[in-house]
């Protein structure tokens, strides 16, 4: 868990210009509306976790999910839990057939990789090889960034449950549907059905135990960046709240002299703590073995679920009535964090993993 | 239903009598409604209001003599709970739960006459104009003021957060008429038409993206002089009392116990990833049995308020403890609600075609939800009341 001087500046420069860049390009608005287009794209960030042999930054992943929960700050509308925390595991599989060519193409935009999960709640994807074709049927789970993807990776088994890893072009592929979806934060997301869709076999990256842990470190990646937005996300909550607590007046007092007020909001402050410890150390264990990796991913996401969310609630709760307007930033807060919650398993799937 | 055994076998009758009554005249639409929406429209509630009127159930609560049933609380509780078990919509509170009680407790036999009808019947629709925008918890620092003239009152100040405010005709007002002397003695209470000349009305969007609750801005509102409800300057002990009737109606112990039986039957429908019914799901069996622990708690603590009553008592920070428990089971519920529907809860197909869906009327009542211990006096107020007053601290 321990970084060098020089990493830290370098994570420090990173920080600052993410934050800056937000702030000024991307700043939150009641409306919804932030100003400027998927400016960041000039900034290199999508593939910055690539090698820069293909055109990557050659960022940690630490960085990676530094960017991602800076945009979480602003309740950045976009996702970046795929340009940048999913393609930061994807370097592996550029000596894979055409994958080289696409992964050069991902820090351009031109080529944006989504992971394709089935849904928890359903039989998973299938994917039946016949000679040199290979067809994919099921429906998804959501998929955040479905609605921007140009290529899916989609995680699927075949008849005798093995896992199954494939890279389908969305436009390539004819048998895939991709329905939107609007999510309760205001954000979008889609679901794929896939009728049966043709594809190379050739386009199926892995199969057996290599695309089993190929897909639970994709997974774990996706899951991971779901948690970095959503401290980004608590963390300016928390600003938000305290400053509010500092200026409204009650009784004749500023919110933040009630002692009820503190101690709600030292519950949430330790809640976001742990959130925060268990985030790094989540991140360090994509170092170290499958297992533990996937017990740290599962620990944080399952605690963003249950005591974040509680820490956010909280803050509605100090504040009063106005955090429950559309007007006011803390509310949406909130919804970011519930709906983040659900997506790539909610707490009650990751504590059942956990043990 | 539950804990039949604290129940005598007249009032068992009783509840079968009124329960099947409420389910042969609650039409189906407004029955499917009320489990899809967190917020409903005047005319149905209107609706569902005359249907009751016309059996005297409308203001079920009221003594027969202001033209409720007489039920004793027991009654009523058993009334309540009939209702909630059928997915009857609540009707506005403002009038039945409020305006209704207040007016017949201190107002003037000619108010009374006048506005206790519209109420029974449903046909005039009621808001509460107490908050400001810097008097929420500090109620009693408000700002707005009534002042005297020839002919009656001048009203100037801003209200927030008037729930219903959009679509009510009347408007149970709390503003300062002397601002001579302690807070809390230099306040009245006024009846205000919501189309008088001067008043405004703005709307606020709330997150789960509803609209229910409004600014309210009167400039040089004039009312006539029985605008006022009984005297002058006693606007707060009217309004306390006032509170600590919202405050029962907040256990919502029915609805919740309604709502927890349906969440059940979605989660017995609802397969986990191993196609295993989610209720049977050791975890949410768990979760489940700790709510239905809880419910059967809030449900054997009213019991035990209502006791109180009838032995003839004024409920006192017994309603702060009801207040803060059923609050935080309502919470509780919907908190549930949001695992069991999983994905579905937090997206809508952006097609918009699909039917209202009961993974979408659960995600809106959760948002809206946040705010059950903020309002009626916040969590953190009562739980000081019930340190004061029940422990003595
Ligand atoms: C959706 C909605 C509907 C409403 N409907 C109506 C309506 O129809 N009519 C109406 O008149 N009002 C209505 N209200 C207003 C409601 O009663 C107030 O929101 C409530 O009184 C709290 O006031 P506030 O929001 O200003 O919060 P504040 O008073 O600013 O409180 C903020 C936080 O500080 C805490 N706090 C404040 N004082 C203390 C203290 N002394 N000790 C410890 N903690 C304290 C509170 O518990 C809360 O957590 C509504 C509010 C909402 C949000």
């Amino acid at each position: 868990m321990r970084r060098s001087e020089e990493k830290m500046e370098e994570d420090r420069l990173l920080r600052d210009s993410a934050r800056r860049f937000f702030e000024e390009q991307r700043a939150w608005s009641p409306t919804g509306k932030h100003n400027g287009q998927a400016a960041y794209l000039d900034m290199g960030w999508p593939g910055m976790g690539l090698p820069e042999e293909l055109g990557g930054m050659g960022a940690d992943l630490s960085q990676c999910l530094m960017a991602v929960e800076e945009g979480g700050r602003v309740l950045l509308p976009d996702w970046l839990i795929d340009d940048v925390a999913l393609t930061a595991g994807l370097a592996p599989l550029c000596d894979k057939s055409g994958m080289g060519d696409l992964l050069g193409r991902v820090p351009s935009g031109s080529v944006r990789f989504v992971l394709v999960t089935g849904d928890r709640r359903h039989p998973p994807l299938r994917l039946a090889k016949n000679g040199t074709d290979a067809t994919v049927t099921g429906r998804s789970g959501l998929v955040p960034d479905a609605l921007r993807a140009t290529h899916l990776l989609v995680c699927a088994e075949n008849a005798e449950g093995e896992a199954q890893l494939a890279a389908i072009a969305v436009d390539a592929a004819d048998g895939v549907h991709r329905e939107a979806y609007h999510l309760m934060d205001g954000r979008k997301a889609g679901i794929l059905s896939f009728d049966g869709a043709a594809i190379p076999a050739g386009n199926v990256l892995a199969s057996g135990e290599e695309a089993r842990q190929r897909i639970a470190e994709l997974t774990d990646l996706c899951t991971a960046g779901l948690v970095a937005d959503c401290i980004g996300a608590l963390d300016a909550g928390f600003s938000a709240t305290i400053d509010h607590l500092k200026t409204r007046k009650q009784f004749g007092q500023p919110l933040s002299a009630f002692q009820a007020v503190q101690h709600l909001m030292a519950d949430a402050y330790c809640d976001r703590e742990n959130l925060r410890s268990l985030t790094i150390a989540m991140t360090a264990a994509f170092d170290g073995p499958a297992d533990e990796r996937r017990k740290a991913v599962s620990a944080a996401k399952a605690y963003l679920g249950r005591n974040g969310l509680a820490a956010a609630s909280r803050c509605i709760q100090v504040c009063g009535g106005i955090a429950m307007t559309e007007e006011y930033f803390v509310g949406h807060v909130y919804k970011r964090l519930q709906t983040t919650a659900a997506l790539f398993g909610n707490a009650e799937d990751h504590l059942a993993t956990l043990m | 239903m539950t804990m039949d055994s604290l129940f005598t076998a007249e009032e068992q009758a009783f509840r079968d009598r009124v329960g099947s009554a409420l389910r042969d005249m609650l039409p189906a639409d407004l029955a499917e409604k009320t489990r899809n929406s967190v917020h409903l429209s005047r005319e149905d509630m209107a609706r569902w209001n005359r249907i009751l009127h016309g059996k005297g159930w409308s203001a079920h609560h009221w003594p027969q003599e202001h033209g409720g049933p007489g039920w004793s609380p027991m009654e009523r509780y058993l009334f309540e709970s009939e209702y909630a078990n059928a997915d009857a919509p609540p009707i506005s509170v403002f009038g039945v739960y409020l305006v209704g009680p207040t007016l017949y407790t201190f107002g003037s036999q000619a108010q009374k006459d006048r506005y206790l009808p519209g109420i029974l019947t449903g046909d005039e629709f009621w808001c509460q104009g107490y908050s400001e925008p810097e008097a929420g918890s500090d109620l009693a620092a408000l700002r707005t003021t009534a002042r005297k003239t020839e002919t009656g009152w001048v009203i100037n100040g801003q209200k927030a957060w008037t729930t219903e405010g959009h679509f009510a005709d009347l408007m149970i007002c709390l503003a300062r008429t002397d601002s001579t002397v302690k807070q809390q003695a230099g306040l009245s209470l006024f009846i205000v038409p919501m189309d008088a000349p001067g008043l405004k009305i703005s709307p606020v969007i709330t997150i789960d993206g509803a609209h229910s609750v409004n600014e309210v801005f009167l400039d040089n509102v004039e009312v006539p002089e029985d605008a006022l409800i009984g005297e002058e300057n006693k606007g707060w002990t009217y309004a306390k009392f006032l509170l600590n009737h919202e405050r029962t109606n907040n256990a919502q112990v029915h609805r919740s116990r309604r709502e927890f039986e349906r969440l059940k039957r979605s989660a017995a429908e609802t397969l986990d990833g191993d196609g295993r019914p989610l209720l049977d799901n050791p975890a949410f069996r768990r979760r489940f049995a700790i709510i239905e622990m809880e419910v059967r708690a809030l449900e054997a603590t009213v019991l035990r308020i209502l006791a109180v009553q009838t032995g003839g008592k004024e409920p006192g920070p017994e309603t702060s403890i009801v207040k803060v428990i059923g609050s935080r089971l309502q919470q509780m519920i919907s908190e549930l609600a949001m695992d069991v529907f999983a994905e579905r809860a937090i997206a809508v197909p952006a097609n918009g075609l699909n039917a209202p869906s009961d993974a979408a009327a659960w995600a809106e009542r959760h948002l809206f939800r946040r705010v059950v211990t903020i309002y009626a006096g916040s969590n953190e107020i009562q739980k000081t009341i019930i340190a004061r007053t029940a422990l003595g601290l």
